[in-house]
């Protein structure tokens, strides 16, 4: 019983470290963060974090999960009723939206991250770009939309969108990106591929 | 906090949130109908890492190599395969 509850409290102290984390990487940034400061805003002690992530690109990476996991299942939610590309595309921004913070500094400091980090965020947008494909094939055999590449079809859509973000402070400052002007991207880029 | 996680395949990290995601279509089993042969059990590593690298390239259009390398480093983190002894293609490099 006793063994059971230390197991229990063990979780409950990583879950805590990875939420807090995520937090943190979300408002200061994630290669600018040392885990000193973690520790305090978790309310742990310093050698706490190393107990449960030897080094600390294991913890930037449980992190990155973390965010994979949530956003996978949000964009899953969002996509439940979504109807053809514009559908599915307005469901890939309601679930970014939630995490924008996040995912404006993964996407400007990727260069500077774990390759398992880099690796685990491309498997993420794998499984975004496979989802917009299916709706993008039902569109192209109907003569709606062009007949782009796959690749090609979910790059030009990320590349416009990351371009906003990683510069909102020029475009949007203290603002969201995807609140502000989301719903004009994606107006935009159906237009682009309309046929 | 559970409740808004998407579990994920333990040998791909693939997002399994419909019973059709899982092995077998079974929502207990830790590995995704990908990674997983018609009975359920685990493929071997070399089929994933292929598989894995294909989706890569097809997705999003990264070349063979690098595609290889990201497949590579990501199941490297993965509870299925963390522990696994050397193949050829990790030779290959």
């Amino acid at each position: 019983m006793k063994t059971l509850r230390r197991i229990e409290q063990k979780e409950k102290t990583r879950r805590n470290l990875i939420r807090t984390s995520l937090n943190v990487f979300s408002n200061k940034g994630i290669t600018s963060t040392n885990t000193a400061e973690l520790a305090k805003y978790a309310h742990v002690s310093h050698g706490t974090i190393f107990l449960h992530f030897p080094k600390r690109d294991d913890l930037i990476f449980a992190v990155m999960n973390e965010f994979g996991d949530q956003l996978a299942s949000k964009f899953e939610e969002s996509s439940k009723n979504s109807k053809g590309i514009a559908g599915i595309l307005k469901a890939h921004l309601q679930s970014l939206a939630e995490f924008e913070d996040f995912y404006t500094h993964l996407i400007k400091e990727i260069s500077y991250l774990p390759d398992k980090v880099k690796s685990r965020l491309f498997i993420l947008q794998s499984s975004i770009s496979h989802r917009i494909n299916i709706e993008a094939q039902k569109e192209i055999a109907a003569g709606k939309i062009k007949n782009i590449d796959r690749p090609m079809l979910f790059n030009t859509w990320v590349a416009l969108l990351h371009y906003y973000i990683a510069n909102k402070e020029v475009f949007f400052p203290k603002k969201s990106v995807i609140s502000s002007i989301g719903d004009d991207l994606l107006k935009h880029f159906l237009n682009l591929i309309k046929k | 906090m559970n409740k808004n996680r998407c579990k994920s395949c333990s040998s791909c990290g693939f997002p399994m949130e419909k019973p059709e995601d899982f092995a077998l279509s079974n929502v207990i089993s830790i590995y995704c109908r990908h990674c997983t042969n018609e009975k359920g059990e685990l493929l071997p590593y070399d089929t994933i890492l292929k598989a894995n690298a294909k989706y890569y390239i097809e997705s999003q259009g990264i070349s063979h190599d690098m595609a290889i390398k990201m497949a590579k480093d990501l199941l490297a983190t993965m509870p299925a395969w963390k522990n696994r002894t050397q193949t050829q293609l990790d030779k290959d490099d």
